[in-house]
């Protein structure tokens, strides 16, 4: 009893309050007074109300994760299916298919921007149960928040880091067999090549999935269904590429937690028109922002690629420091997918809907660049050159996390590439982006500081 | 038993006088990262397969100046290695994904030998493996597989024929069937050889030419056969990640245990399958890399795992499971949490143990867990 009360009041209180934040329009003076009131809103209200031109997006993206949340909550009582699956999985094709995605991470994130040391006890209890400390807290967090019964048990575990990342594949790997639920591998190809061997495996990968989850779900998948998921999530692509275009001005006019909502918003909601909404009105403000000439700084000190991942501890702290001084983000790791080297372009057809599908998953972050040799084509050095040049960027910073071995290996060649060859100054940092008891997040702030005053800004 | 001094001997360190005559007899060596890459594919084209090894480092160094801090030791040690010229006897090297740590040696090797800190072999390939099943990740296998082939014979101006796979198929799959009686005279009562040796067996098997090995593998069977069998010791299994480190078993058995089986990819995830000798012979040599008992790499195969740790467990009659992993490998970390919950249901006593690779700089820490394990387990 106490259990079933648990897992209905854990996703049930998140969504209530975005649901609640995202109907509420403040002023600045406002927001400042709820913030002194309701102190456990205190973050989300300062990373995505505050500011008038935040707050356009970002009431808009608290309702769709208010709707996220609260599909997960209702699903089996719904009849629908959930599925565990990846960040860099973008879920139309489930929305499609009527089940109600749950990733790992990005509940980890929520708690770890939302609620001070939220995140913490969760990670702690996945090592309690035999999770290795070295695990990426990506995933700890919110399987701790799974396997300890506060979300409902899902139904079907979806691997989409295979071939990419061993850490978030074996986490999954895990998930299945501790629940005892189905298990779906999709595996990215070995290497990047275009147009080649290697996408046509992965668009018979994405075939299998489809196969798994009719099975899983005993319906077949409707093409009408499947055809107006498609079409927004091509509008969405459409968006992304219109915004990449617009970072290239001087001042960048994108608000850095832009980033968050961007990279947000395809993998909560890929596909629905909630996530259209948010990416439509992204781009309207930016595109408002780039007529008048106005950037998101005065006057930027440094143009920053983040060349993996952000930092997601201290209630979005990170997104709104970065601005603070004067340090403009251009572009950061989980934004990648900018680059659409393969798009949903044709919804004639089932079969180009899912090539598109497949294309679309088969170019996001850590899909697309980390999984090969960092100097094959179209890896990880080769996008990171391509952004260095479209948006004039005048250093590259790491924040590793410490469960990333796929990047822990290779970062300190790749920086070495961008020095040399770009000749663009970098920074590795040792932290966990969603665990602070690795490095606080003062020492982190004081390192990407002490660079860019010592090193980039002469 | 001199001649298992002296295969035990080979296996502690990373050059040998089998490696040295053969190059002075203009051969070539060709060293590769692990157990799914085909050997047999390097021998039929008349070089010398040669798996590099951990082994011999004493310090990671220059590795650290390349990878992050989050990497394993095992995978540093490679680099340290070639950095300290251990592996200068090599020709050529191919390296797999077969996890995140062991793929990187292929962007820092190249990297480390470009700074002045390591030498590359003039013939450096990336093998693509897949980690799916089904027809489509055979066909990616055997098209990678058939591009490896394709660059070997370009650089080295040799040629891969079908008669030589066949023959190669035949001499591998002898040196697997001489090693799988070694490992059937452990499961017996008196078992005639330690775990250490055993251990050293299978890496020498690694780094000399089979043929030659071969011959010494069926001598040495024959003396052990006659040799006085070891009783009344706890019996260990030793399952998880990768360990070509005669020391660690040495360690384990010094304080009163005998390691007599394993699931290790230095024993048997490397020489368990045969290669079927009637099909295509590539096929049947792609079909075997890909299907053979799965490292935890391979994703939703589990059960497939457990099955073969709890057989080969039971074959052994083993006391208790040493489950061990490098810092870091969470590959292996993971499914030893697996394995440590449903092997202890069935009654079958583990410790989970991380560790270190090098040499044992933590073997203090490893005694007492050990000794721990060994009250636990009455023996």
């Amino acid at each position: 009893m106490k259990e079933k009360a648990a897992q209905a009041s854990f996703p049930q209180a998140l969504y209530r309050i975005f649901g609640m934040l995202s109907g509420t329009p403040l002023t600045v003076k406002e927001g400042k007074g709820m913030m002194r009131t309701l102190p456990a809103m205190s973050a989300m209200i300062e990373t995505f109300m505050l500011e008038p031109h935040i707050s356009e997006v970002g009431l808009p993206f608290l309702e769709m994760s208010s709707s996220y949340l609260q599909n997960l909550s209702n699903a089996h009582k719904e009849g629908k299916k959930i599925a565990f699956e990846n960040f860099n999985f973008p879920p139309a094709i489930l929305y499609a298919m009527d089940i109600v995605p749950v990733s790992p991470e990005v509940i980890s994130s929520f708690l770890s921007i939302g609620v001070p040391k939220g995140i913490f006890r969760f990670l702690d209890y996945t090592t309690g149960i035999g999770i290795s400390d070295t695990m990426c807290t990506a995933q700890r967090g919110g399987v701790g928040v799974i396997l300890s019964g506060l979300i409902e048990k899902p139904d079907m575990v979806l691997n989409m880091a295979s071939g990419s990342c061993d850490t978030n594949s074996k986490m999954f790997d895990f998930v299945s067999e501790y629940l005892d639920i189905p298990f779906c591998n999709i595996d990215a190809p070995p290497y990047w090549d275009e147009g080649g061997e290697m996408i046509r495996y992965y668009q018979k990968e994405y075939r299998k999935l489809v196969a798994f989850l009719e099975e899983q779900t005993g319906n077949k998948l409707d093409e009408d269904k499947l055809r107006q998921c498609c079409t927004q999530a091509k509008k969405q692509d459409e968006y992304v590429a219109e915004i990449y275009d617009l970072r290239r001005a001087v001042p960048n006019p994108v608000p850095a937690v832009f980033n968050l909502m961007m990279f947000g918003t395809r993998f909560m909601s890929s596909g629905t028109p909630q996530a259209t909404k948010v990416m439509e009105t992204m781009y309207e403000v930016v595109k408002e922002r780039y007529k008048k000439g106005q950037g998101v700084l005065p006057k930027e000190r440094a143009r920053v690629n983040l060349v993996y991942l952000s930092h997601f501890t201290m209630g979005g702290e990170f997104w709104r420091w970065l601005e603070h001084n004067g340090i403009s983000l251009m572009m950061e790791g989980l934004t990648l997918f900018n680059h659409q080297h393969y798009t949903i372009d044709d919804t004639s057809t089932v079969d180009s809907m899912l090539d598109g599908l497949a294309g679309q998953a088969h170019n996001m972050m850590m899909t697309k660049q980390i999984r090969g040799p960092l100097d094959y084509s179209g890896q990880w050095f080769e996008d990171t050159a391509t952004i260095a040049k479209d948006l004039n960027i005048d250093c590259a910073i790491y924040l590793g996390t410490l469960g990333c071995k796929n990047t822990w290996g290779g970062i300190k060649v790749l920086m070495k590439m961008i020095e040399e060859e770009l000749g663009i100054p970098t920074l590795i940092i040792h932290s966990d982006a969603w665990d602070d008891r690795v490095t606080p997040w003062p020492s982190i702030r004081d390192q990407i500081e002490e660079f860019i005053n010592t090193v980039v800004v002469l | 038993m001199e001649l298992m001094e002296k295969l035990v001997e080979l296996a502690k360190t990373l050059s040998n006088p089998y490696v040295e005559g053969w190059r002075e007899k203009g051969g070539k060596v060709i060293g590769y990262s692990g157990t799914y890459i085909p050997e047999e594919i390097i021998y039929a084209a008349g070089i010398l397969p040669y798996r590099i090894g951990g082994r011999e480092a004493t310090k990671v160094t220059i590795a650290d100046m390349y990878f992050g801090p989050v990497i394993c030791n095992y995978v540093k040690c490679l680099l340290e290695n070639a950095a300290d010229g251990r592996f200068d006897f090599l020709d050529g090297a191919i390296i797999t994904y077969e996890c995140d740590h062991m793929r990187r040696i292929f962007d820092v090797w190249r990297r480390a030998a470009k700074d002045g800190n390591a030498r590359l072999p003039a013939f450096f390939q990336y093998y693509g493996l897949p980690h799916s099943r089904g027809g489509h990740a055979t066909n990616l296998l055997m098209a990678e597989t058939q591009r490896l082939i394709a660059e070997m014979e370009k650089h080295f101006g040799v040629e891969v024929t079908e008669e030589g796979l066949r023959n190669a198929i035949k001499v591998y799959n002898k040196t697997r069937k001489l090693l799988k009686k070694l490992y059937e005279l452990r499961e017996k009562d008196e078992v005639p050889v330690t775990g250490t040796e055993a251990l050293g067996i299978v890496v020498t098997s690694t780094v000399m030419p089979k043929d030659e090995y071969n011959k010494q593998l069926e001598k040495l069977l024959d003396e052990l056969g006659k040799r006085e069998g070891i009783t009344g010791r706890p019996r260990l299994m030793i399952v998880g990640s990768v360990n070509d480190d005669i020391e660690l078993v040495k360690l384990i058995e010094d304080l009163g245990a005998l390691v007599v089986a394993d699931s290790l990819c230095y024993g048997v995830r490397g020489f368990w399958n045969m290669v079927e000798e009637n099909e295509d012979p590539l096929q049947a040599i792609v079909t075997r890399y890909w299907e053979h008992i799965p490292c935890p790499r391979m994703y939703g195969e589990y059960s497939r795992r457990y099955s073969f740790v709890r057989d080969i467990a039971r074959s052994g009659k083993v006391d208790g499971i040493i489950l061990e992993h490098i810092r870091f490998c969470d590959l292996h970390g993971t499914d030893n949490a697996l394995y440590g919950r449903d092997l202890e249901a069935e009654g079958i006593p583990t410790l989970r143990l991380e560790r270190q690779y090098g040499p044992l700089a933590d073997s203090g820490r490893l005694k007492t867990r050990v000794q721990a394990f060994l009250e636990r387990i009455g023996r």
